[in-house]
């Protein structure tokens, strides 16, 4: 075999490049590392095909189109789809004695003895294919071990751990026996009853705004906490003689390869900005393995994806049918066939900043660090999560209260939790994982239809942390009531499931969390669903005191009276100062402004809440798609 | 409900932002206040209208200098209702009975509920500038909201500053928005629901119905709990939205939803008003078939012979009119007839003519309503003559300026050669010499200055009494029916509000009227039972009670006396000194 620079010389007296091209393509190479060939056709000089014809003819191997011959199902299972991915090369066929081995890198002796260690002793051939003609054959070749890993092996290897079960059978009745008990007690005694049901209803609304609260009110002393802990190690590196600040940026050769998993559904209208979007990121791009995962039913937007003619870091996985066709089953199966140290998923509109990718690096490298030097005691890092904004965030009243709602999450609700040791739910994208600690969780849970929040919570509980970056990623609001309360339908109900899934087990679950992860279960994941099927009875109830009507003709104790409705009107008014500070701070008082309709926006809440609990007893593992593109090309100067 | 969404509209002449209408801004601007200028004059982007801020800086500017004259003159408490309203605010928490129940049926609730957190300070409600701050506030929003619906109509900035001028330059307004009268906050909602439904309407982008909701029903709302002219501007205001939906072309579903979307906030508010009235009272039209509602008022005219505009469209028409003479002066009333007759023929009745037509929705509810015999109004045209309910028409001025400003976006359109400057000033001239005119004799030339002056007459022994009680009340409770006639002078008095035993204070009052030598140490009222009354409401129930109670002369003493009112005393509260010797007034 001749030297990698050989490769670029025979291209170049092909005629199949250019000079420019060459020493282009040599330029990434030294500050990117990677292969010379792989550079040559992500910067466009030559196709794929063409690369690895030169490469046969220099390995002296023939070509083979692997879609075409594809090879040998009972040859192939031989070696895992995981190594063979990783190896580069999968067997072909067998002529008589000799192995014949499908090859896109250089069949070295090192090669051939991997071969013969996984595939027993033959006489070895080799064959050329093309990187792509590679992973799609292993995919098709391994695709019923694929399927199992992203749709069945966490309900069968975890089943605690999955939704697939629903609820359990105390799970399903106490709240039964909780209404009847209630019934019970307004039958026998109206107003003691009431009293009860209204004094409950009070506790969870209390709980889920003071949680809320809280949690947003921790960020100054985060702020302030974090801005300490970098003077005081600046102080040190000085004294020790170092940089003062510590910046792990690391050189673009020395970069990981990073996943991103794009799942799409009916999304022809907004899957050709991926690219535009994507591509827009400040990473080297022989560094990112980007999968477009599509499902096989969903003809129209695998059309227009094939149209597009994605670059070559885009690889467009088609998902098998199966069931439950979801989100994480989809993303399951792209991370059985991810490349990446690290993996995040991004929805198709999303517009991350331009360094996410390298923040995310950076933070699981200080993790890295700070473990290595006996500075932190804290679990080992596996997810970070950026924050999510609105780039069309005043298209409407609804899209500036999801603006709202959201700033609040991102800008103070989660780093409040991060300050205070809570595990972190988890945003539905612009979550990055290590992949080999994600992969040890289980990834995700394909019966979950917030697979995100359950994932960051299934970390905490297999001992690892969650953490915020201070990076960003733009996303589309849905602008669309009826659409909107579909997609909160789902979310709600998935925090129903993720309490239930977790709360299988209540002692074992506080053994492994701790206090912090009872509170942030109790306080946010259990609260949250409860509050908002509370709040129409509180609301209804303040409503009425308001006009001063003896409600139901009840004599309720002032105490009652009194406590129901300073409740409910400090509560939503801190709810409404705390997300209108957020808001401003994350857009303009514009936007900020518009918190005041906090209370208006949570009966759209209680609208899904009580559509979810619905779909929990009748269809709980239903996923209602959230349409995007729906504002089209609008954005908003909001966020700038 | 579902929120529709269309593809962007495309532009047209009936949408001036998208059309671009407007002063343009010279290139190579020529300094800040040439900067300023075109920004004063520029297209809104969005929902931003650049100099909105500026304007309403200047106006709560205008707003404060109008209430330091008219607090030093004490004339802003020169309107009997205006001290009513101040009180009745006050007494929802500072009373023997708070609570909501204190809002009562005569007026709607809001100004009063605005006003609630400024007269808790006992400076602020006594001598009125609590109004004067809520006043000045609404003045701000009902100028800014004026200078945006211009924005959003497409005029530019000369068009604009008129418009301005014939709202902040009319003495009878800035005078009502120093006082707790209703009209500040009516007008400030009433423009900003019109502000609402032009940027509604004049965006380039199709907004939803949430948007309307937000921008133009929640004023819409505000004003339908201030007066009952609101309640026409949601009806006509939907007729409005209706149109606009459908001329776009969308469907009569759309249509339909952003009709509910605007009037959803307005009904929420009526049937926060039915219950309020079915909870307190028992009957959810309490305010509309009650005592004290608009209906009791007019009967005592009614009887009496006096209620002359009903069944008579031509008078009403008529008083209506000098009315508005009187109020909004020739030259602008003029202006705005001209500005009437070409708006209408260059524009018909396009989007932005009918926006202006809204503005008119007050008038012609006021004129319904004189005819029908719902409302009064006296003036120098009224059988018989008088000043009474003429600042009525106040809400009539926003249109008079929309108008003027039309006509003046007109005329510099329409002849291009007249220079900007020239028209403005031309304005202007005429403007103050309408103000010149109006100075020379405020009391006789404008109706709403004369009914003040009417009130400080008939109320001067009444403020006397007030004023004399507020230097010599040592405590104890007062006794008074404050509802009765001409006794609405609590901010006068001066003392908390939970110092009295009113009407307002329910079963209390009745107990105090049993047997006062138990509950106060002071008694206020008519010496002789009130006769001249508008509704039998204003009838004094102490002295009703008092005349009956023999034991009364026995246990109070006259200390204080003025025309046929009285103060007294309890006789055994010791005097330190004795009052004969502090007052000097006679028993």
């Amino acid at each position: 075999m001749r030297a990698p620079l050989e490769i670029g010389q025979s291209l170049l007296s092909s005629g199949l490049i250019t000079e420019d091209q060459l020493e282009a393509a040599l330029l990434r190479q030294r500050t990117e590392g990677g292969h010379l060939g792989h550079q040559l056709v992500l910067g466009g000089a030559i196709g794929r095909r063409e690369l690895f014809d030169a490469l046969a003819e220099q390995w002296g191997a023939p070509r083979v189109d692997l879609i075409a011959e594809p090879p040998d199902h009972d040859l192939v299972q031989a070696v895992s789809y995981p190594v063979a991915l990783r190896e580069g090369w999968v067997p072909w066929k067998r002529d008589g004695d000799q192995l014949i081995v499908a090859t896109t890198v250089a069949p070295t002796r090192a090669v051939e003895e991997r071969v013969l260690e996984l595939c027993g002793p033959a006489e070895l051939s080799f064959r050329v294919t093309t990187s792509w003609d590679l992973w799609r054959a292993i995919e098709a070749a391994h695709r019923s071990t694929l399927l199992f890993e992203s749709q069945d092996r966490l309900a069968t290897e975890r089943p605690l751990s999955s939704a697939l079960e629903g609820l359990t059978r105390w799970q399903r009745w106490s709240p039964v026996v909780v209404v009847l008990l209630v019934l019970v007690g307004i039958v026998l005694s109206p107003r003691t009853g009431f009293v009860l049901v209204l004094a409950g209803a009070n506790v969870v609304f209390s709980a889920a705004i003071l949680f809320k609260t809280l949690a947003a009110v921790l960020v100054p002393w985060r702020r302030a906490h974090q801005s300490r802990l970098r003077h005081a190690e600046v102080r040190e590196r000085q004294r020790r003689g170092l940089p003062p600040i510590w910046r792990q940026r690391r050189a673009d050769a020395d970069l990981p390869t990073y996943t991103i998993l794009i799942p799409v559904y009916n999304e022809a209208n907004v899957v050709a900005k991926v690219v535009e979007n994507i591509g827009s990121l400040d990473y080297p791009k022989s560094k990112l393995d980007v999968m477009l995962l599509l499902e096989a039913d969903d003809e129209e937007t695998i059309a227009v994806a094939r149209a597009m003619k994605p670059p070559e870091y885009v690889r467009l996985v088609v998902v098998p049918p199966g069931k439950p066709q979801t989100k994480p089953r989809a993303c399951n199966y792209g991370l059985a066939l991810a490349r990446g140290e690290f993996a995040v998923i991004f929805d198709a509109e999303d517009r991350p900043d331009r360094d996410q990718l390298r923040q995310a690096v950076a933070a699981f490298d200080r993790d890295d660090l700070e473990r290595a030097e006996g500075l932190s005691t804290k679990n080992p890092l596996a997810v970070v999560q950026a924050s999510l904004y609105y780039y069309n965030a005043d298209y409407n009243v609804l899209t500036r209260m999801f603006a709202i709602e959201y700033a609040h999450w991102f800008e103070a609700m989660l780093p409040g939790m991060d300050a205070a040791g809570l595990p972190l739910p988890l945003g539905g994208t612009s979550n990055h994982f290590r992949v080999s600690a994600l992969q040890s969780m289980g990834a995700w849970d394909p019966y979950n239809v917030t697979e995100d929040a359950d994932a960051g919570l299934r970390a905490s509980v297999q001992g690892f942390r969650v953490a915020v970056i201070e990076s960003g990623t733009g996303e589309e609001a849905c602008s669309q009531t009826a659409a909107w309360i579909r997609q909160r339908t789902r979310w709600i109900k998935g925090y129903l499931v993720t309490s239930a899934v977790n709360t299988r087990h209540p002692l074992r679950f506080a053994r492994q969390v701790g206090v912090r992860g009872v509170v942030g279960m109790v306080g946010l994941i259990m609260a949250t669903p409860l509050a908002f099927l509370a709040y129409p009875l509180a609301l209804g109830f303040t409503a009425a005191t308001y006009i001063g009507v003896q409600f139901i003709g009840l004599d309720l104790p002032a105490w009652v009276v009194g406590t129901s409705i300073t409740t409910f009107l400090f509560g939503n008014a801190m709810m409404i100062v705390s997300a209108a500070i957020a808001a401003t701070w994350r857009y303009n008082w514009r936007i900020g402004a518009f918190a005041i309709f906090t209370p208006v926006y949570w009966l759209l809440h209680s609208v899904a809440a009580w559509r979810a609990l619905y779909q929990l007893v009748r269809d709980p593992h239903r996923w209602e798609k959230t349409p995007h593109g729906l504002t089209e090309d609008y954005e908003s100067d909001a966020h700038v | 409900m579902a929120v529709d969404l269309a593809a962007p509209r495309t532009s047209g002449s009936d949408h001036p932002e998208v059309s671009g209408r407007g002063d343009r801004p010279r290139p190579g601007g020529a300094g800040r206040v040439s900067r300023a200028w075109m920004a004063f004059g520029g297209a809104p982007r969005g929902r931003r209208v650049s100099g909105s801020l500026t304007v309403f800086v200047v106006s709560c500017v205008i707003g404060t200098v109008a209430s330091i004259y008219t607090v030093r003159t004490g004339s802003n408490l020169d309107y009997g209702d205006a001290m009513a309203h101040l009180t009745i605010s006050g007494r929802i928490l500072d009373s023997k009975a708070p609570g909501l129940q204190q809002l009562g049926t005569v007026w709607l609730p809001l100004p009063h509920l605005l006003l609630l957190p400024l007269v808790q300070n006992l400076f602020l409600f006594r001598t009125g500038v609590a109004a004067c701050i809520l006043g000045t506030l609404c003045l701000g929003i009902a100028a800014t909201a004026l200078f945006r619906t211009m924005a959003r109509l497409g005029f530019g900035g000369p068009a604009r500053l008129v418009g301005l001028a014939v709202l902040l330059a009319n003495p009878s307004l800035l005078y009502a928005f120093t006082t707790a009268l209703t009209e500040p906050v009516l007008i400030a909602a009433i423009l900003a629901c019109l502000a609402g439904l032009a940027g509604w309407a004049f965006s380039s982008r199709r907004l939803s119905g949430g948007e309307l909701a937000v921008f133009a029903g929640i004023p819409a709302g505000a004003g339908i709990l201030t007066r009952y002219e609101a309640w026409a501007l949601v009806l006509s205001g939907s007729i409005f939205v209706a149109i606009v939906v459908v001329r776009r072309g969308e469907t009569l579903r759309r249509a339909v939803v952003c009709v509910l979307s605007f009037a959803a906030v307005p009904f929420a508010s009526i049937c926060w008003w039915l219950a309020y009235n079915a909870a307190w009272y028992g009957n959810p039209l309490e305010f509309l078939t009650g005592n004290y509602s608009a209906a009791a008022f007019t009967e005592v005219f009614t009887q009496q012979g006096q209620l002359t505009t009903k069944g008579n469209p031509g008078l009403s028409f008529e008083i209506f009119g000098w009315a508005l003479l009187e109020t909004a002066g020739l030259v602008p009333l003029a202006l705005a007839g001209v500005g009437l007759i070409v708006t209408t023929a260059r524009w018909g009745l396009s989007d932005r003519a009918l926006l202006i037509w809204l503005a008119g929705t007050s008038s012609a509810f006021l004129l319904f309503s004189l005819t029908s015999g719902q409302h009064i109004m006296v003036n120098d045209v009224s059988l018989p003559t008088g000043a009474y309910n003429n600042r009525y028409v106040l809400s009539a001025v926003p249109w008079v300026a929309l108008l003027v400003a039309a006509l003046v976006h007109e005329v510099r359109g329409f002849a291009r050669a007249i220079a900007m400057w020239p028209t403005v000033l031309a304005v202007a001239a005429l403007l103050v010499g309408q103000n010149l005119w109006w100075a020379g004799d405020p009391g006789e030339r404008m109706t709403v200055i004369e009914e003040a002056n009417s009130g400080r007459v008939a109320f001067a022994p009444v403020k006397e009494m007030a004023t004399w009680l507020h230097a010599n009340y040592d405590g104890g409770g007062i006794l008074m029916d404050e509802s009765a006639d001409k006794l609405a002078v609590a901010p006068v008095i001066g003392v908390p509000i939970g110092e009295y035993y009113n009407r307002a204070t329910g079963d209390l009052f009745d107990e105090a009227l049993a047997d006062p030598q138990e509950y106060a140490r002071w008694v206020v009222m008519h010496r002789v039972q009130v006769t001249n009354y508008a509704t039998r409401s204003a009838l004094d129930m102490v002295t009703e009670e008092m005349a009956e109670d023999p034991q009364f002369a026995t246990d109070y003493r006259l200390v204080y006396a003025i025309s046929d009112l009285g103060v007294y005393r309890r006789i055994s509260d010791p005097e330190d000194p004795p009052f004969a010797e502090k007052s000097g007034s006679t028993s």
